[in-house]
This record gives structure tokens, C-alpha cells and sequence, in this order.
């Protein structure tokens, strides 16, 4: 009973111990058994803007030859990205966020009904340009890949280290630019590693192709 | 700004839980958020205030942010310690460890009245 006026409410305390993302994990559970049951490899690309993703996947689907590829591409206000890799002959799925700066699991869940029929084999799914937001987001994937470029700087693992700790691969980009920029490769790495000692790291450069193969080789695997 | 879509989250929670217990408001919440969990309390603290003005079983709440201190253990020398993913063990200074707290995001006790 209220005890102030007698009104007949009364107060009851719930103990939860939920975590808040626990709707997204449920999505992504389901996407994870979705995507096994087509046998998709789901490929979760996290990265600042202008990092290189979506030249990854164009450069990816030009060399790919082990079966279809389909791109979701998220994106907070325009399709330019989806269009880019349309052009290459992709099949392409765009969320547009709405300025919303990470892709969940239930976007990622819609956008795949856009894409199921076209059987691929491998899902890249280019989450939006962040570097902080996107870690905490479970979308359901095989891989969660961040890509970062040289001219970003070698502190990033330690200003970002969620994204870093969640990832099984570090794809390092721009490495043609490392003679013109301070980015020291060991000091990056070795923050990387503190924070995820088994983090595979492959350094490329998409405008030399030095690296290309062994990401290709590796995705191969 | 994720903070704003953890917040999101965390009314979409309380107010099915309402629901559940046919309760008519919520007084006050209590999450956890691990020290680095990558969470900015006072954007978080800030999503919540801005949001419940929109929710009106929310509208009288109030929000309590319990902060979880990071604790980590060795995987060599089992040595435990405080820290956070830049703090090697002090026994072996090595980066093999376990994280066992610090990266809590979870709603953990509610009170409405029914």
C-alpha cells in the first residue's frame, strides 16, 4: 500500500541483471543461425570514414572467384556506397540509418531478407563509418574485421580499444602512404595486441595491391 | 553516441517489464556499466533525462548508474588485479588475461509501482 495517502499502489523492486543489449543479442543469435543454415560467411567490416572499407569489398569482389558475394551497406544519410559497389555488379542491400551511427543486429536481419536470394557465399556487411559505436553491436557475424588506414594514426587502438578487443582481424590500409606519414607499425600493433593478443593483423595497400593476396588467401581459409 | 541507442534499449526493457507486471509507473532504475565498457555516463545520464520526458511512465524515474570497476586475472600466474585493457599483469607483465569485470552494460533492478 502507498503509505502516504493509502491510495492502494504499491511498490515492487525487480532484480534484472539483463544486459541492455540483450534484444540486439537476440537478433543476432537468430542471424547467426540464419546465416549458418545458407552457409554464408558474414564478414562485419568496422572502421573510421575513409578508412578504406568500401574499397575493400570493391577491390575483394574483383579478385574473388570462390562463389557470390552480397554487400549490406550501412550508412547514415546517403546510398553513395551501395551505389559504388552496385556498379561492380553486387548485389547490394542499403540501410540508411538515419544518422543513427551503428548497424544493429534487426537492420542487419532486414536488410539480409533483401539479399537471401541471391545465394551468396560471402556477406560483407559494411557497418557505418565509427570506430567506437558499431563494437558494442553483435550483428550475428563469422568475423568482425576492423579496418584501419595509416593516416589515422597508431594511437587508435587505444582511444578505440572495444572495437580492437571484439575483432579477429586488424586489416591495416594505406601502407603505400607509410613513408610520408608518422605511423609507427610496431607501436600500433603493440597496443593492439595488449588489448587482443591473438588479433591477426594483415597491413595492404589497395593502390599498389601489396598485401591483397594474403587478405585473399585468408578469407579463402 | 551510442549512448542514446543503449538508452533506447534500456526503456524498450523497462517498459516491457511494466507491461509483464501490470505496473502503472516506474520510480527508479538501476544499471550497471563496466568502467570501460566504452560508455560515457554523463551522455548516458543525459539520453535518459532527454527520454523519459517522452515516456510517460519513465516521466517521474529516477536513474542510478552503478559503475563496475575493471578486475582482470592472468591466464599464466592467475594473479588477479585491477586495471583496464592497457594493464599487463604485475606479476609476469604479460597481456594474457581474463577480464572478468569492467565491461557490464546491464539493467539491474527496477521498482515500479503496481
Amino acid at each position: 500500500m502507498c503509505e502516504t495517502c493509502g491510495c492502494g499502489q504499491r511498490k515492487i523492486t525487480l532484480t534484472v541483471g539483463e544486459a541492455l543489449l540483450s534484444e540486439n543479442e537476440r537478433w543476432a543469435q537468430k542471424n547467426r543461425a540464419w546465416f549458418k543454415k545458407r552457409q554464408v560467411k558474414v564478414i562485419n567490416l568496422i572502421g573510421s570514414p575513409g578508412a578504406g572499407k568500401t574499397s575493400l569489398i570493391e577491390a575483394t569482389a574483383r579478385l574473388w572467384n570462390q562463389g557470390k558475394i552480397a554487400v549490406i551497406e550501412g550508412d547514415p544519410e546517403t546510398q553513395r556506397d551501395a551505389e559504388r559497389l552496385s556498379a561492380l555488379g553486387l548485389p547490394v542491400a542499403a540501410v540508411t540509418t538515419g544518422g543513427v551511427c551503428h548497424l544493429d543486429a534487426r537492420m542487419v536481419h532486414q536488410a539480409f531478407h533483401q539479399l537471401v536470394e541471391t545465394d551468396p557465399h560471402l556477406l560483407f556487411i559494411e557497418n557505418v563509418g565509427n570506430l567506437l559505436c558499431p563494437a558494442d553491436f553483435d550483428l550475428g557475424e563469422d568475423l568482425s574485421v576492423v579496418v584501419l588506414s595509416v593516416t589515422e594514426g597508431e594511437d587508435k587502438p587505444e582511444k578505440y580499444p572495444q572495437a580492437f578487443r571484439r575483432a579477429q582481424v586488424l586489416v591495416l590500409t594505406k601502407i603505400d602512404l607509410l613513408p610520408y606519414v608518422d605511423f609507427s607499425l610496431d607501436r600500433c600493433l603493440s597496443l593492439a595486441r595488449q588489448i587482443n593478443p591473438s588479433l591477426k593483423v594483415l597491413p595492404l595497400s589497395l593502390k599498389t595491391g601489396e598485401g591483397l593476396s594474403d587478405w585473399l588467401e585468408f578469407l579463402r581459409s | 553516441m551510442h549512448e542514446a541507442s543503449l538508452v533506447a534499449a534500456l526503456v524498450e526493457q523497462v517498459i516491457a517489464l511494466k507491461e509483464e507486471k501490470g505496473a502503472q509507473r516506474i520510480t527508479s532504475l538501476r544499471v550497471r556499466i563496466g568502467e570501460f565498457a566504452g560508455v560515457e555516463v554523463e551522455a548516458f545520464r543525459f539520453a535518459y533525462e532527454a527520454l523519459k520526458e517522452k515516456v510517460p511512465e519513465l516521466r517521474e524515474s529516477v536513474l542510478e548508474i552503478e559503475i563496475v570497476p575493471g578486475r582482470l586475472r592472468c591466464r599464466d600466474c592467475e594473479t588477479l588485479f585491477e586495471g583496464d585493457y592497457f594493464t599487463p599483469c604485475p606479476r609476469c607483465q604479460n597481456f594474457n588475461r581474463e577480464i572478468l569485470s569492467g565491461e557490464e552494460l546491464e539493467l539491474r533492478q527496477v521498482e515500479m509501482e503496481v
